[in-house]
């Protein structure tokens, strides 16, 4: 077989090349799951080879499909590789999208990840979790390449769910620490709640279209300028929707409290994540759904006041912080809401320029996170300080007066207070209305079952130990 | 030195005013509390320094108690050992009888009891823990896996006489009822008599049913959050420790964050004022009252010490039990607290204009925070009150939690011992609850901390005689080897880490000697280099140098020194531009799309080829800032008044070293000395892989003074004077080892006089040799290096190691040091120490009036002990001692490490530095008499404390007849270790190849006959 037939699949090699880029890394996490489900003592070696292998095989296929892509005189190419499950109006399409921005993004998650396994490889030797991360850092790849290749939003959303499972699970890798377990709760609450949008929009665009799929949403087309014949009104609702759930997987204003706590793991998940893939996962999302904003004035406005809103208290934030890692995290969220702001904007191919080399920056950075103090050294010796300089307010001190810098650095170093509004005004409130409620239903219950009141009284007794949660 | 304030007076009496006495207690607790300094410059010292006045063993019963920290190895982990048979039966043996039990519980000796505790582990259970293992692992029917054969025979047999006997029957009804009757005890037995044996065991157990007694001494006063835990509340110390650490860690920040804080000169108590100030009526309820009320107090003009007395009050803290519950209470926050008083005792350590920083503020400011949100919890508890009257009711729920002692206790301690004392169940039963009682009081009587004790002492004590067997044979097999003329001297570092390099290079031939002193080669200053801004201190933290010498580039390269500044700084702009702009806002949007383009490309490379990656980065380095010719400035004269030693001091530095090594006469042509140091990255605790006798830095400039200083002619005419004769035609040579990638740099070659020029040449290829045979020993340890390497293959997997981003291990640093050796080389040439030891070379025969010895002993004893007790503290206890697992390790204001993002500021080694680590107490094996050790001791009251309280173990071995003396109990005894067998082998690599875990000593077969006529066939 020449090249040039290598590169011109057939239809059913082409479905099955692209099926196997997520498959490949799950069979990883079948394999080393099955394995420690077994009691199975498996060496580092093992491990990492297995892990390394898929993932290659699968960086592999993502580099034929980009090939095979150039050639083809389509901008995109629309795969079903089958249905899933169907249900009377309803088909699960498995159906992938390989455009330019698929691809882009298939490409970088693929090399990336395999970068940081090949990093973990040494970093982890010897740790407690060696097998489990590097069976989290499977299942991640999984449902990234799930994410960006899927081409509707249903399959989408399988994906965006792995790789929340996986951040939530590398967050709390160090799991015999209470810090870690309280970031990774906080950071899947966050999925949670902001996931609901993305399958609500899926559901919209279902009503509205019959169906899910980018293809039948959208007109065809060479991404980013393809039409779509939504309604300006359900674009909106459908484009506020899917923001909701960028403000959680991106850490956007004001869900993204979350994003600072969650350097809790070892460093290479922390870039692989919150550096480069995950936190950009919400990015795509919206570049995908580049038409129905561009159908949408007012959620495009919206986007990018969010977008804005987000850079400004992150680079706050991370001009007060003064450690490396919470530094880099508010870095990053800075960069990805100024991508949001040129997708409120429609600048397309900039942010996915500004993406995948944002993706590759932080992923150096992260890495090389415990090398600051070695940095500020050399920098000093070669600027021959003789003290450390202490940095003032660079210039920003043009623009307002000591007293208001003062107030604005102790605002952001106190992150401005966003988690404690979120908390006072949205989860006390709601927690105080769930206990009423369920009070409520306690005593309801126990009316209409007719029990003894003693019982009734029993349960009241346990109310001040709920109240407890509501201390800080 | 001065720490070392005696924490024994803590019975201070409660008339003492409060504030002289709050005062006192904050000197204590600023002892108690993590002494580690800003992480860039690690000094190993001994974790627990402030109980030195202590005796090892209790400074480890108080200040874990103290702590809440493990002292010693988990039972579980010398269990382990003692199967690995690095500690042995014999030496447990040994061990116990220190301990000095004696007795009979009926037949059983206390001692077998405590042998049997030691050996097996019988240990309680909890309720819950019990009843799953009974219905789970069949614990009451089954054999424990590890009793003898001797002792299953005894009870089996046992039981079957008892059931057979009609007898028995009345008894085994009284036994029996209600939990199992004779008969099915009987069928049991016919068809599992093991079981049945078990069973009639636990029955009996059951049935005599002894208690557990428990010391129910008034228990500590702990700090609130104890009692809060066991009613289930959220800890305050939570929620205060992380807005507390996100604020030091900005207002102590060393240049860190892009924006630093402002008004920090105002103080921490103004600073945290406006900090907790910010946010209005967004902050958490208590965080506003605390503000206030400190607010109201900075308002007040109020000293610190008055609102301690007050918060103090409020938390109900009787003045009596200040001393304790103060360091109790700041453990919550030890990284930071330990920071605080750290910087506030050590000002020399900050730069000028660093924000002040007192304990007692900082105490102040947490009780406050603490204060407030303990209300808060109590309100949200349902509380109303003042907060001492909430203490007092949470401290009265959490007493009244009693322990029930059922069958988990004492029945189940008792017939674990009679499964593997084998005592037959009628035995047990006949000698009636009495005796039962006893037997279990002996169990309880041998405590876990003093079952530790035991176990470590006996880890040491076996290795104790290992040790001393292997040096007592190798002195006598070195005595009859004749010396011969010296080719090459080299002085090594006394670093443990040097000892394989000094061995390899010594088995090259015999006319290669090595010596070794502490690395920084008597010559303490400060020292600039030709890219350090500043001056630092190359010398051990106890002294502090006087003389300060710089790096000066040749007069003619002057204009390419310029140059390279030039370049250096401009590429250091550029850097720190690209740096600031990557996490900035607008800057960062323009630049990271070409950034991240050009990012990728490293990023790839380092990952996939870190070694290639650096040479090139390294060529191009070299390529564009060429270093220029320089030299030391090491002579005080007319041009450089503030520089360098005067003519005398130079003859004093020389001088005292080479009498300290013995090296008086009988000089090679070339003498080398090597300081030393690291290379690692990615690796915030770089400088603790670094020379401790130079401060945690680079030892090559030590070595490149003294060289220099030694070849000047003045110098030598006084070195004669004082009766070292150094002949004119000696050249010394300094250099620096490289401990991670095993390379050797030499200074100043080209100064090297032509006569000198083959033997230069000789000495680089010996070096060469003997650093890749090093590398290759060295990569035995390594899981990632494959075992057959050739020594330039291990040469190329050790320069990749310090290279690679991704290396948490770019070396082991001294996990291995265990031993120091202080004396000739001729009792321990020849010998694979395994990298164990420190080897400080000292010539008792020169040293009659044992100044020498003090002197050595005074710089070596605790340098050596700090280096060891903090392996040994982070390793016993990784968790409070040590730093955990680099892995979520978190820079923050170049200060320290935090964990992860929310955790506390991690002090100690982490966990990558100390996994293979041993952790026993130095073993100072000294060639003197103890005498001149006494003597030594006393007038080195440092040296003395470490001895004296058991610190580092001491072992004096006879100068002239080689008998040892051990000290032990406050003097010396005579001391004969066991016999252990030396094994004789050709080279290391047959002694170590294959084992990647410790090695005992081997003598490294002579091949100095051999060799010798083989060189001189060579030269002919």
């Amino acid at each position: 077989m020449n090249v040039a037939e290598f590169l011109q699949p057939s239809e059913g090699e082409l479905r099955t090349a692209l099926v196997l880029v997520p498959v490949l890394p799950s069979l990883a996490v079948f394999a080393l799951g099955a394995a420690f489900l077994a009691g199975i003592p498996l060496k580092e070696r093992t491990i990492v080879r297995a892990v390394s292998t898929l993932l290659s095989l699968s960086f592999a296929i993502v580099c034929m499909l980009g090939l095979h892509w150039l050639r083809s005189p389509l901008g995109a190419i629309d795969v079903r590789a089958g249905s899933w499950f169907s249900i009377d109006h309803y088909h699960f399409e498995v159906a992938f999208l390989l455009d330019r921005l698929s691809l882009t993004m298939a490409f970088a998650t693929g090399s990336i990840a395999l970068l940081i396994a090949r990093f973990s490889e040494r970093y982890l030797h010897r740790e407690a979790g060696f097998g489990r991360y590097f069976l989290l850092l499977a299942l991640f790849v999984a449902g990234m390449q799930l994410l960006v290749l899927a081409g509707s939003y249903d399959l989408l959303f399988a994906g965006w769910e792995l790789v929340g499972l996986s951040s939530m699970l590398l967050i709390s890798f160090y799991h015999l620490r209470p810090g870690p377990m309280r970031a990774a709760l906080r950071a899947m609450t966050v999925y949670r709640l902001a996931d609901v949008g993305l399958l609500v929009a899926g559901v919209i665009l279902h009503q509205s279209t019959g169906s899910s799929e980018f293809a039948d949403a959208f007109d065809p087309g060479r991404w980013p300028h393809v039409a779509t014949h939504l309604q300006p009104g359900t674009a909106t609702t459908i484009g506020l929707l899917l923001l909701l759930s960028v403000l959680g997987k991106s850490a956007q204003f004001p869900l993204g409290g979350w994003l600072p706590r969650a350097m809790e793991g070892p460093t290479p998940s922390s870039a692989l994540f919150y550096g480069a893939l995950s936190v950009h996962a919400g990015v795509y999302l919206l570049l995908r759904s580049a038409p129905l904003l561009e159908r949408s004035p007012t959620a495009s406005l919206v986007v990018g006041l969010v977008g804005l809103l987000t850079a400004v208290h992150a680079t706050l934030a991370a001009r007060t912080h003064a450690d490396a890692k919470s530094m880099l995290a508010y870095a990053t969220a800075t960069q990805v809401g100024l991508m949001l702001v040129a997708i409120g904007l429609h600048w397309w191919n900039w942010v996915l320029l500004h993406l995948v080399a944002h993706a590759f920056l932080r992923t150096l950075q992260l890495l090389r996170a415990p090398s600051a103090l070695r940095d500020a050294q050399e920098l000093r010796a070669a600027l021959q300080q003789q003290e450390a300089t202490v940095p003032g307010f660079g210039r920003w001190s043009h623009f307002a007066g000591a007293e208001t810098l003062a107030k604005l650095h102790h605002l952001a170093l106190r992150r401005f207070l966003v988690d404690e509004a979120i908390e006072r005004y949205f989860v006390s409130p709601l927690m105080t209305a769930s206990r009423i409620a369920d009070r409520a239903e306690q005593r309801w219950v126990t009316l209409l079952s007719h029990l003894p009141l003693a019982f009734a009284e029993s349960t009241k007794e346990q109310a001040p130990r709920t109240a407890e949660k509501r201390a800080p | 030195m001065q720490r070392a304030h005696a924490l024994g007076t803590m019975q201070r009496s409660t008339q003492e005013p409060p504030h002289e006495a709050l005062h006192a207690v904050l000197e204590h607790t600023k002892h108690v509390l993590p002494a580690q300094g800003p992480i860039g410059t690690f000094v190993h010292h001994n974790t627990l320094h402030a109980y030195e006045h202590l005796s090892f063993h209790e400074a480890i019963a108080e200040a874990c108690e103290l702590r809440g920290a493990r002292g010693y190895l988990s039972e579980e982990k010398y269990r382990a050992a003692l199967r690995e048979e690095r500690i042995t039966l014999a030496g447990i043996d040994e061990a116990l009888a220190q301990r000095g039990t004696d007795g009979f519980v009926g037949k059983l000796s206390r001692r077998s009891i405590e042998r049997l505790q030691l050996a097996h582990g019988i240990l309680p259970e909890a309720p819950a823990g019990f009843r799953w293992r009974t219905e789970e692992q069949q614990l009451t029917t089954r054999f424990r896996d590890d009793v003898s054969e001797a002792a299953k025979r005894k009870i089996i047999d046992g039981t079957h006489q008892w059931i057979g006997d009609p007898s028995a029957e009345k008894e085994f009804a009284k036994l029996l009822h209600p939990r199992t009757s004779l008969a099915a005890l009987r069928a049991l037995y016919g068809a599992e008599p093991s079981a049945a044996a078990v069973s009639l065991l636990w029955n009996v157990c059951a049935a005599l049913h002894p208690r557990r007694k428990r010391a129910h001494g008034t228990p500590a006063e702990l700090p609130h959050r104890h009692y809060l835990q066991t009613v289930g509340a959220l800890d305050p110390a939570r929620a205060v420790s992380e807005l507390l650490g996100r604020f030091l860690s900005s207002y102590l920040d060393e240049g860190m964050a892009r924006w630093s804080m402002p008004d920090r000169h105002k103080g921490l108590l103004v600073s945290a004022e406006a900090f907790l100030r910010s946010g209005g009526m967004l902050r958490e309820e208590w965080v506003c009252n605390a503000q206030e009320r400190l607010a109201a107090h900075l308002q007040a003009q109020a000293s610190t010490t008055d609102l301690l007395l007050q918060l103090l009050n409020e938390f109900d803290v009787p003045q009596a039990q200040w001393d304790d519950w103060i360091p109790r209470f700041l453990f919550a926050q030890a990284g930071w607290s330990g920071m605080i008083a750290r910087l506030e005792t050590h000002p020399e350590d900050r730069r000028a204009g660093a924000p002040s920083v007192a304990l007692d503020a900082f105490l102040a400011l947490r009780l406050l925070l603490e204060a407030e949100c303990v209300q808060s919890i109590a309100r949200s508890l349902g509380h109303r009150g003042s907060l001492p009257s909430f203490l007092k009711t949470l401290r009265h729920r959490s007493v009244l939690e009693a322990h029930e002692d059922g069958l988990h206790g004492g029945p189940f301690l008792l017939f674990q011992l009679a499964q593997l004392a084998g005592i037959a169940p009628r035995e047990l039963w006949n000698d009636g609850p009495g005796h039962a009682q006893q037997l279990v009081d002996a169990l309880e009587r041998f405590t876990p901390l003093q079952r530790q004790r035991v176990f470590q002492e006996a880890f040491e004590q076996h290795h104790l005689h290992v040790c001393t067997s292997a040096i007592e044979k190798n002195r006598a097999h070195n005595a009859q080897e004749q010396a011969v003329a010296p080719r090459f001297q080299v002085l090594f570092c006394i670093d443990d880490r040097e000892e394989a390099m000094r061995r390899h290079f010594e088995e090259l031939a015999p006319d290669h000697y090595t010596f070794g002193v502490a690395g920084f080669f008597g010559v303490a200053m400060n020292f600039r280099s030709l890219d350090d801004p500043r001056p630092s201190a190359l010398c051990p933290v106890v002294v502090t140098p006087q003389h300060a010498v710089e790096e000066e580039v040749e007069a003619e390269e002057d204009k390419y020194a310029q140059r390279r500044a030039r370049r250096r700084r401009a590429y250091a702009l550029l850097r720190r531009e690209v740096l600031d702009a990557s996490q900035s806002f607008a800057r960062g949007a323009l630049l990271t799309p070409f950034l991240g383009v050009l990012a990728a490309i490293p990023l790839a490379l380092t990952v996939f080829f870190p070694r290639k990656t650096a040479q090139l980065s390294e060529r191009v380095r070299t390529t564009l800032l060429p270093p220029p010719k320089t030299h030391l400035v090491t002579d005080r004269d007319a041009a450089h008044p503030a520089l360098g030693f005067t003519l005398t001091e130079r003859i004093e530095r020389v001088a005292a070293t080479l009498e300290n090594i013995g090296l008086t006469r009988n000089f090679a042509p070339l003498v080398a000395l090597l300081g030393h140091g690291a290379s690692t990255n990615n690796n915030p605790h770089h400088s603790a892989y670094e020379c401790g006798a130079c401060g945690g830095r680079n030892g090559g400039p030590n070595a490149r003074a003294f060289a220099a200083i030694a070849n000047e002619p003045e110098v030598r005419e006084g070195l004669r004077a004082r009766g070292i004769e150094l002949p004119n035609d000696c050249w010394f040579l300094g250099g620096w080892h490289d401990t991670t990638t095993d390379a050797v740099t030499l200074f100043d070659t080209d100064r090297v006089p032509e006569q000198h020029r083959s033997a230069l040449k000789a000495l680089t290829t010996a070096l060469d040799q003997a650093r890749g045979l090093s590398a290759q020993e060295r990569c035995r340890r390594f899981e990632h290096a494959p075992v057959d390497l050739t020594p330039e293959q291990a040469l190329v997997h050790v320069e990749e190691r310090s290279v690679d981003l991704s290396q948490a291990r770019p070396e082991l640093g001294h996990a291995t040091n265990a031993m120091c050796i202080v004396g000739r080389r001729t009792i321990s040439k020849g010998l694979f120490l395994d990298r164990r030891s420190f080897l400080v070379s000292y010539d008792p025969s020169t040293d009659a009036e044992g100044a020498l010895l003090e002197r050595i002993l005074g710089a070596v004893v605790p340098v050596g002990a700090g280096i060891n007790l903090e392996y040994y503290f982070s390793t016993v206890d990784e968790d409070r001692w040590g730093a955990g697992t680099k892995l979520p390790h978190n820079l923050v204001g170049l200060l320290g490490v935090l964990e992860g993002v929310s955790g506390d500021l991690r002090t100690g080694l982490p966990r990558q530095m100390i996994e293979v680590h041993e952790p026993v107490r130095l073993l100072c094996v000294v060639e003197a008499t103890p005498e001149a050790l006494l003597r030594a001791a006393k007038n080195r009251p440092e040296v003395g404390r470490l001895v004296g309280n058991g610190w580092v173990r001491l072992v004096s071995m006879d100068p002239d007849t080689g008998k040892f003396l051990l000290f032990r109990g406050g003097e010396f005894v005579p001391f004969q270790p066991n016999e252990h067998p030396l094994p004789v082998v050709a080279t290391a690599r047959d002694w170590y190849r294959g084992h990647s875990s410790f090695l005992p000593p081997a003598r490294l077969q002579s091949k100095r006959e051999g060799s010798q006529t083989a060189r001189k066939e060579l030269h002919e």
